[in-house]
């Protein structure tokens, strides 16, 4: 019959007598709040993620079709027609995937009611608002500009006879030389306000998670030009895969293809080099989530897919027919970028609940400055043990758990 | 020459005040960016700005605040969670709890320094911690629907008729106060008890609290009265004793709830030098931009007709 004095519960062995690991800090990691994170990670999720991938894609796409017409000649026109179409597909759901993130989403029109350019959500809002009509008249242009699109649709269907009736009906009815003025109009709005549009839809997504705490994220400078370049990479490589697919077997390569080919190279070494600088200029553990916690297979993936890209992309094989090899290449590149997007929406879930990550970017720089230590000792960063082995020898009731150390 | 009649000019004024109201007819209301400056001006004459002073000198850990404020606000159960650090289930602030008492178990330490009890004591370290209400705030900042906004006693407020739940002033908080509701998917904070204030009242954790350890009141003569209180504590031993936010830290601006601590912030899950997100978000869209630029001259160059391959 154990004694009621047994029934006292006893300290397992090397545990203090609470019966849990005491906070006692190492020194070097300084004080903290039991390691409970002082920030909330963000609660975006995969709608983000995939509406970084595709808004920077319709936006790279964008540009490079204004550029192909404006710059290249009958050759390029394959660009701008296929770029002119990936903008508006891209562009479609992006606002379905911004409302189904949201926690009210009978409320996406409310970040309409103010113009608000300080926050770069908001701006975000207005230039995705601007840019899809822009792009969807662009695109409307284009496919009145090329019958082929109609004589490939069969005779008989309802689609063909119903735009040759409106056009017909366009002919008769509009003063002489508007169709003209109209497309005329709708390429100069889509290259003098779509196009910087275009950037900012490409600029603002990486300013917009480097405007949080979240310490992968904050205040990061090569976030912004890392989705930039990442836009302007896939726009190209969805035209290349567009092109590519609806290209006759056997055909030799164009000379738009070869200079889209020749792009994308060059956008993959900014790829690389913007996403490596990102990850160099997070310090120490701030970089963990991309290097050894849960998106460190996505950071592998994201290097091998470009260098996979780039390899099929020259490799023998592809410079004659090789449709299949080209196409995989294009996907491998695709799949890199987005994810790109995808390990640094989720890399920042694991950073926001990191306690250590988030009290090392908020270090102060110059305590000596600050006020809130004005004429006061500053409080040691220790919590006051150097070495936890003398405590043992102190009082032997309080064992360090090794674990905890 | 012109003929004024005064009919006309009464139509005429109509209709622009029909025009000028005419974006009011409609729900959601179109309302100006909300600009800190020109609100704080707002404040009505002899309004000061109000806000919290939260001494840890004082605190006994008690919690009266935290349930002061869920009773008053009808914030919901955090759950019966056991996070085993002490007496602390609740964990930090959230969209349910807007006063979190942290309650940490610590040895060495001010304290025990100042007992002279060396190395091995233990104290307790209690602090009732707050929406910091902040002079120049992040989350008022990245708010895209200009939900979160100064209110007439200057203190940031989330119109709970505007937010739609996009998550930004969460990740843009650095202290980590803002959370996200499950109920209705809105933001969640402190409100400072506007509308106890709106009454004039004391808001519900002040009212609560037994040792006087929050106090309310104008926060220009709560910063005068914590200088006094800090020199009073180092006076009577107490040499570590500091403000938290009356002041400004580094490049972010003062708090309206600030605090007097004794221990290094972190101990309190307080940053040292919180971070203002939005500093140089210019310079990262030039970056971004330029990055853009650079590629789409080179598009440019291997586009162009004149090229030869």
């Amino acid at each position: 019959m154990p004694s009621p004095t047994d029934m006292v519960r006893q300290p397992a062995q090397g545990m203090p007598p609470s019966g849990r690991p005491l906070d006692v800090h190492d020194p070097a990691k300084g004080p903290s709040y039991y390691d409970v994170s002082m920030l909330k990670p963000p609660v975006w999720k995969w709608q983000i993620a995939t509406y970084f991938f595709l808004g920077g894609l319709s936006a790279g796409a964008f540009v490079l079709a204004r550029i192909a017409e404006r710059f290249g000649g009958e050759e390029f026109r394959q660009i701008t027609r296929f770029g002119t179409y990936t903008a508006i597909l891209a562009a479609a759901p992006c606002p379905l995937l911004l409302i189904d993130d949201l926690g009210d989403r009978s409320r996406f029109h409310h970040m309409l009611r103010v113009w608000k350019p300080s926050s770069p959500m908001n701006l975000g809002t207005w230039v995705l608002t601007a840019i899809t009509p822009i792009a969807g008249a662009a695109a409307l242009r284009e496919f009145f500009r090329h019958r082929d699109h109609l004589r490939a649709l069969p005779a008989a269907s309802k689609v063909r006879r119903l735009v040759r009736r409106g056009e017909r009906v366009l002919r008769r009815q509009a003063p002489p030389g508007m169709l003209n003025v109209v497309s005329g109009s709708i390429g100069v709005i889509a290259d003098a306000a779509g196009v910087p549009l275009a950037f900012l839809l490409a600029t603002y997504t990486g300013v917009l998670i480097s405007n949080t705490a979240t310490p992968v994220w904050t205040q990061n400078k090569w976030l912004s030009p890392l989705f930039a370049v990442g836009a302007m990479s896939t726009g190209a490589t969805a035209i290349g895969l567009a092109m590519e697919m609806t290209r006759a077997s056997g055909a030799p390569e164009s000379r738009a293809e070869r200079a889209l080919r020749h792009f994308s190279t060059a956008a993959h070494v900014a790829e690389i080099a913007a996403f490596s600088g990102y990850l160099a200029s997070l310090k120490g553990r701030i970089r963990h989530p991309f290097t050894r916690g849960t998106m460190k297979h996505h950071t592998l993936y994201t290097f091998a897919g470009l260098a996979v890209a780039e390899t099929l992309k020259h490799w023998p094989a592809s410079a004659g027919g090789g449709k299949l090899l080209k196409i995989a290449g294009h996907l491998a590149s695709l799949s890199s970028a987005f994810s790109v997007r995808w390990s640094v929406v989720y890399a920042a879930h694991e950073s926001g609940k990191d306690a250590e990550a988030a009290r090392m970017v908020s270090r102060a720089k110059s305590p000596a400055q600050y006020g809130w230590l004005k004429g006061a000792e500053r409080p040691e960063r220790t919590a006051g043990i150097a070495d936890p082995q003398a405590i043992s020898t102190l009082d032997p009731a309080l064992k360090i758990n090794p674990r905890h150390r | 020459m012109t003929v004024k009649l005064p009919i006309f000019e009464k139509i005429v004024e109509d209709i622009r005040e029909e025009l000028e109201n005419f974006p009011n007819a409609f729900p959601p209301r179109r309302t100006a960016a909300p600009d800190p400056a020109k609100q704080r001006a707002g404040l009505q004459d002899g309004q000061p700005v109000m806000g919290f002073l939260t001494d840890a000198t004082l605190c006994i850990g008690c919690k009266a605040c935290e349930v002061a404020c869920k009773q008053w606000n009808q914030l919901p159960a955090d759950g019966n969670n056991f996070t085993g650090n002490s007496y602390d289930n609740t964990g930090h602030l959230s969209e349910t709890t807007w006063r979190h008492v942290a309650f940490k178990e610590k040895i060495g330490g001010a304290i025990g320094d100042m007992m002279g009890a060396g190395p091995t004591a233990g104290s307790w370290l209690m602090l009732s911690d707050v929406c910091k209400h902040c002079e120049d705030a992040p989350c008022l900042k990245s708010c895209p629907t200009g939900s979160l906004v100064y209110n007439p006693f200057g203190d940031v407020y989330v119109q709970p008729d505007i937010c739609n739940g996009c998550g930004y002033c969460i990740s843009a908080c650095p202290f980590g106060v803002l959370g996200r509701s499950e109920e209705d998917g809105h933001a969640k904070k402190c409100t400072l008890c506007f509308d106890r204030q709106a009454d004039a009242h004391v808001p519900a954790c002040a009212k609560s609290c037994p040792t006087e350890s929050i106090k309310f009141g104008p926060v220009e003569e709560l910063r005068a009265y914590a200088e006094k209180r800090v020199a009073i504590l180092r006076e009577r031993g107490h040499t570590k004793a500091y403000t938290y936010g009356a002041d400004s830290v580094g490049a972010y601006g003062r708090l309206n709830a600030f605090f007097i601590l004794e221990d290094h912030p972190n101990e309190y899950n307080l940053p040292e030098e919180p971070r203002q997100p939005n500093r140089g978000q210019t310079t990262r869209y030039m970056l971004g931009s330029l990055a853009a630029l650079a590629l789409t001259g080179l598009a440019a160059a291997l586009f162009s007709s004149k090229s030869r391959r």
